[in-house]
């Protein structure tokens, strides 16, 4: 896929925007000239944040130097507590290679992305349809074995596998917004293509499995027993997901 | 017509009616007496916080916390049952070489008084006069945030003056009744104690108002770290923990997650009006969710698969 233009500005709520000028203003003195760009993705790219939901920005760096890092280390670390900031520190000319090696990451990154600072890194960046068709299936196939594992560790409490499936969530929906698009599809979010999926695979119960994780994103317990259920339906979806994607991988050899 | 004559339960509408006029004067004076306006502090030490919010007592279990969830102090158990009163648990320094390691000199302060094993609340209980509690509490009335000693003090005279007030016009009619043969004064009592208590609050602060407004203003920027409580992760890789504490208090701390929370169980002191409650300032970000989007973990880490 060829990079989409970056999204506007988003309505943030006013401690994430506080927090993430002063972030900016804190890398801009503490990298100086080395910083090249800044670059918010994901749902807060969107406008889209939940409470338990992270902020994430890229910075483009020329250089990684010690003494640039310690001062951006305590604004960071502020930041983090505050609206669950995550950094990406990369450098200019490692940006192909990270591309190439996390497809479906940066695929997600080019469809959802706002430029804070700098120049637009992805412009001219494009992502090799078998990359990130093999990439995708790794990263299905990754999250699959951490949700038996999560669940054989966590379900005897249940509020612990709901924190699991609430961390989850966003990787599966990239995945389903990813994989629609290779099909010819694109959804308009990740949160709809997740929804529109999740339909198309005639899933039982899919509405009330929607309704449920949006509960526990908004950090909500769910009824005893309910989040069990849940579970076995996400990983039902991942492993649908996972066919589809092998359905993409037989047609493109 | 003399007021005092009135009749029990329109005396008590008068009562309460004079009450909270007392109690308005006494807030406009304590208002106009703080009007001084001053730099907006920075937010970038969460012991500072603590120390606004519960005075040194906090700060230093803050601290305790802190240092033990970075694995710096060890709790060690007394091996007394319970019932017995030597039985607190007690905490030592895991390493020496700790001491040098932190930054901060409230957080060297509370190491080298763990050095050997030692009961914790009476420790802390001694470290509350500390150089470093000291210092945050010259630093927080430079700032504008802390009462200062003068500023108490001229605080204390006009509690004393609305004190004087209440419990004069109580006294006066309880005494006039009493001599008329009624004895039915227990409503009078109570409305003047809760009178006493409610100036007592807001005559006699911990914090000035610009301090309360700082606070709030913490706690707002951090809305969403209650509620992201049960998610975080002990070791101290980040900052998330320690101003949770800070801004809300220990017992915004889930026990399940940080164990060793239960240990430095506060005593609360309702006078700071510190309490925590689930609810949290932050407006509704979203009405709808992108969740995670790719940047989430999820086990996927960053760019790993």
């Amino acid at each position: 896929m060829t990079a989409s233009r970056p999204l506007p500005y988003p309505a943030l709520a006013p401690q994430v925007e506080q927090l993430l000028s002063e972030f900016l203003r804190s890398a801009q003195s503490s990298f100086h000239a080395q910083l090249k760009s800044v670059v918010l993705f994901g749902s807060a790219a969107e406008g889209k944040l939940r409470p338990t939901s992270d902020v994430n920005l890229m910075l483009i760096l020329s250089a990684f130097e010690q003494q640039s890092a310690d001062q951006l280390r305590e604004p960071f670390r502020l930041a983090h507590a505050a609206i669950h900031l995550r950094a990406m520190f990369l450098l200019s000319e490692e940006i192909p290679a990270a591309v190439s090696s996390f497809a479906p990451k940066f695929a997600d990154i080019l469809r959802r992305r706002v430029i804070l600072f700098g120049e637009d890194p992805f412009a001219l960046i494009s992502i090799s349809r078998e990359d990130e068709i093999r990439q995708l299936k790794q990263l299905l196939l990754n999250i699959t074995l951490r949700l038996r594992a999560a669940y054989v560790v966590r379900s005897v409490r249940e509020e612990q596998l709901a924190y699991f499936i609430a961390a989850s969530i966003g990787p599966l929906r990239a995945s389903a917004s990813a994989l629609l698009e290779l099909e010819g599809r694109p959804a308009p979010s990740p949160h709809q293509a997740f929804e529109h999926l999740g339909a198309s695979l005639s899933l039982s119960g899919w509405g009330d499995f929607l309704r449920t994780i949006d509960s526990i994103q908004d950090a909500h317990l769910a009824q005893p027993g309910n989040v069990r259920r849940l579970f076995f339906r996400l990983l039902e979806f991942t492993q649908f997901t996972m066919a589809r994607v092998d359905a993409l991988q037989r047609g493109a050899r | 017509m003399n007021p005092l004559d009135l009749r029990g339960p329109e005396f008590l509408l008068f009562y309460t009616l004079f009450s909270a006029a007392v109690l308005l004067a006494l807030l406009l004076s304590r208002r106009l007496a703080e009007s001084r306006e001053g730099p907006h502090p920075p937010i970038e030490d969460p012991y500072l916080v603590a120390f606004l919010r519960g005075g040194a007592a906090e700060a230093l279990r803050v601290v305790t916390l802190s240092l033990m969830d970075r694995g710096l102090l060890a709790i060690k158990s007394s091996g007394l049952p319970a019932s017995s009163p030597d039985s607190e648990n007690r905490l030592e320094l895991a390493d020496p070489l700790a001491i040098d390691t932190v930054k901060r000199p409230i957080e060297k302060q509370v190491l080298a008084a763990f050095k050997t094993p030692s009961p914790i609340r009476a420790t802390l209980g001694a470290l509350e006069s500390c150089a470093a509690c000291r210092e945050y509490s010259s630093t927080l009335e430079q700032l504008g945030l802390l009462e200062t000693p003068e500023s108490l003090l001229a605080h204390q005279h006009r509690y004393w003056i609305a004190l004087f007030l209440l419990l004069g016009v109580a006294v006066l009619k309880i005494l006039i009744a009493l001599s008329r043969g009624r004895t039915n004064v227990f409503f009078l009592v109570l409305f003047s104690l809760v009178a006493v208590y409610l100036a007592f609050r807001i005559g006699v602060p911990f914090r000035t108002l610009r301090g309360d407004k700082f606070l709030q203003d913490v706690k707002s920027l951090f809305c969403n770290l209650p509620l992201r409580a049960p998610l975080l992760r002990p070791g101290g890789a980040t900052a998330d923990l320690v101003w949770l504490a800070s801004a809300y208090g220990l017992s915004a701390v889930s026990p399940a997650v940080f164990p060793h929370v239960s240990a430095l169980n506060p005593v609360r002191r309702a006078v700071y009006g510190d309490s925590y409650s689930a609810g949290t300032s932050c407006g509704s970000t979203s009405s709808c969710g992108g969740g995670c989007g790719g940047g989430c973990g999820g086990g996927c880490g960053g760019c790993g698969s």
